[in-house]
């Protein structure tokens, strides 16, 4: 137990925590750049949509970049803690930051009055944040090149601007339209991701 | 040195994925976005409709600001575009009551009067079947309520700012955006002024420049950040950073020639891309008796979309350099969100600080015109900021190279080692 609690802070320390400063400062930075108050269920979707889905990006891509040096890999192989374990553990602690700073995201917005149904828009935009942060991650965990791993997933938000009815299922601008069902292809999808990309990681 | 390094810098550039996903992305954007290419129509007289222009007319901005008011209070419900989102405000009971105020002093009349006009107002609306499904339209009958004439413009304006405030800020009464509201139908005479000013002024193909530019602009900034993203952390990946500080190239050499280098590679697709719409408009010019003007992507471009291409690169460049990580893509994605939504809903003629100026038709020379000092300021801001990015990359890089920051981008280690010794 007290290994599992070292690899979790070890992470924070040397991996995650500028992430999740940024990710923070994006939340703080939201009411200077949109309006939070007073909006209906519509326009609430539109902000976790367009803005809150890029979270999962900023918080999930970075999971392999610690042993992205294949020599760090090779080392941390030979250590007692399976590899797997490790990448499960910090993909985790991403998304327990992640859950947390959605769910301030959406007190900011009830705070200000704005009506919404809290559990349905929390999974709601958790998935956007899962399915882009996989999609990241596996690219990541294929070609080992992080700024690619950040372009598609990128890549895939700017396509849902402008084509994102033809993205049928995968459509991340639903909820904006009163559509919930896409969010349950697109969090399976993306755990489905994730999880590939830490086997594929492992077996590599 | 700075030729041999320039080539194999654009070499390395083809070699790497990143580009590939970029050209393949700008290609993707162009073709579904961009599409087919929208031929102009010359107005015809005894047209219905012939579009709408922003009024000047001091009366008509303060007759129908006034008119917008009445009609948004009335629903307790405000548009506002704060930073360029769409954000509805809703006035609590005080408010509203110091709206109410305000619309007294405004119009000299009670609410109750106020209410009256408004009755009769609404009562004077039909509903008909339009193009897009049955719509209420006002079916003769004006809104009944004026600006008092003892109020002069500048003490409309004062007014205006103050309701404004009231609101929160970021609506059409801000006395910046009130000529917005004041949208009136065009003449045919003002429609063809338009389209001769477009034949003229534009000589056709700098209208579907335009138009190019808004288009591309969008991921343009954002895109660049990643090929120099991809440059500046190749050398770590590749265990060669120490190797080449030891070189005898000079820092400039090699930052410039990476810049340089990614922004040819960037600038080449994009060049190639806009073949095909620039000979359509000449083609298109040819036969409406107007010699277009070949060279008018290239300078569009140039003048447009280069200062956009340069900044987002700098930043990925600085941001690099500076901290050894990826940090450049997650500020330029933050500066790329705001400017894309900071137009709000004005997609024709939206300058302001934003990295992607906005243009989205083809033609509108009167509006263009009215921005170009505008444009032209934007522009040049965002390129001098782009040099002196780059101008600090350097010398960050040079910093590195003499051991003062350590080659993982912590700040200032040596003095953190020697006080430890």
């Amino acid at each position: 137990m007290e290994s599992y609690f070292q690899i979790l802070k070890v992470n924070l320390k040397f991996n995650l925590i500028p992430h999740v400063l940024i990710a923070f400062l994006l939340v703080l930075a939201a009411p200077f750049i949109m309006g939070l108050e007073n909006l209906n269920p519509i326009q609430v979707a539109q902000t976790l949509e367009v803005y809150t889905s890029l979270l999962g990006i900023i918080l999930m891509v970075p999971l392999f970049t610690p042993d992205q040096d294949r020599n760090i890999r090779d080392l941390i192989k030979s250590k007692k803690e399976p590899m797997i374990k490790i990448h499960l553990m910090r993909i985790v602690e991403a998304l327990f930051f992640l859950s947390i700073i959605v769910r301030l995201f959406l007190l900011n917005l009830k705070y200000g009055q704005s009506e919404f149904p809290f559990g349905k828009y929390f999974y709601g935009t958790m998935a956007n944040c899962i399915f882009l942060g996989g999609l990241g991650v596996i690219i990541f965990s294929i070609i080992d090149h992080l700024a690619v791993s950040y372009m598609v997933p990128i890549l895939y938000y700017i396509l849902n601007y402008g084509s994102g009815e033809k993205l049928g299922m995968f459509n991340m601008f639903s909820m904006m339209r009163g559509s919930f069902i896409e969010k349950n292809y697109l969090f399976s999808v993306g755990v489905l991701f994730i999880l590939a990309a830490i086997v594929y990681r492992h077996k590599k | 040195m700075f030729k041999t390094l320039f080539l194999k810098e654009c070499k390395q550039i083809l070699k790497s994925i990143s580009y590939y996903i970029f050209v393949a992305s700008i290609v993707l954007f162009f073709v579904t976005q961009i599409g087919e290419f929208d031929v102009l129509v010359k107005p015809q007289v005894g047209g219905d409709n012939y579009g709408f222009k922003y009024s000047d007319d001091e009366d008509v901005i303060m007759k129908q600001s006034l008119k917008e008011l009445i009609l948004e209070f009335d629903r307790n419900s405000f548009s506002t575009y704060p930073v360029g989102f769409y954000k509805e405000v809703i006035l609590n009971e005080t408010k509203q009551e110091e709206m109410e105020d305000i619309l007294n002093i405004l119009t000299g009349l009670s609410m109750d009067e106020i209410n009256k006009r408004l009755s009769r107002y609404y009562d004077g609306q039909i509903n008909v079947m339009t193009e897009y499904g049955y719509m209420m339209v006002q079916d003769g009958v004006e809104l009944d309520i004026q600006v008092l004439e003892s109020i002069s413009y500048d003490e409309y304006l004062v007014i205006m700012d103050n309701v404004d405030k009231l609101i929160g800020g970021g609506s059409s009464y801000h006395p910046k955006s009130l000529k917005n509201i004041a949208r009136v139908p065009r003449s045919y005479e003002e429609a063809m002024e338009d389209y001769n000013s477009i034949l003229k002024e534009d000589r056709v193909s700098a209208a579907y420049a335009r138009q190019f530019s808004d288009y591309m602009g969008i991921v343009l900034g954002v895109l660049p950040v990643f090929l120099a993203v991809t440059r500046g952390l190749r050398d770590k990946r590749a265990l060669t950073a120490e190797t080449i500080y030891s070189k005898k190239a000079s820092s400039w050499t090699i930052v410039l020639t990476r810049y340089f280098s990614t922004i040819l590679m960037i600038l080449v697709p994009l060049l190639i891309l806009s073949i095909s719409p620039s000979l359509q408009s000449l083609y298109f010019a040819d036969s409406i008796g107007v010699k277009g003007d070949a060279l008018a992507f290239v300078k569009y471009i140039m003048g447009w979309l280069l200062p956009t291409i340069l900044f987002a690169t700098s930043i990925g460049f600085f941001f690099t350099e500076l901290t050894g990580g990826p940090l450049g893509i997650l500020v330029q994605m933050a500066w790329w969100i705001v400017s894309v939504f900071i137009a709000g809903g004005n997609l024709v003629g939206y300058v302001g600080w934003s990295l992607v100026p906005r243009f989205n038709t083809v033609g509108k020379y009167s509006i263009y015109a009215s921005i170009y000092d505008e444009l032209v300021i934007n522009r040049m801001v965002y390129s001098i900021a782009s040099i002196v990015l780059l101008v600090l990359t350097v010398y960050i890089y040079s910093l590195k190279r003499k051991g003062v920051l350590n080659i993982s981008g912590k700040l200032l280690p040596n003095f953190k080692s020697k006080s430890k010794i």
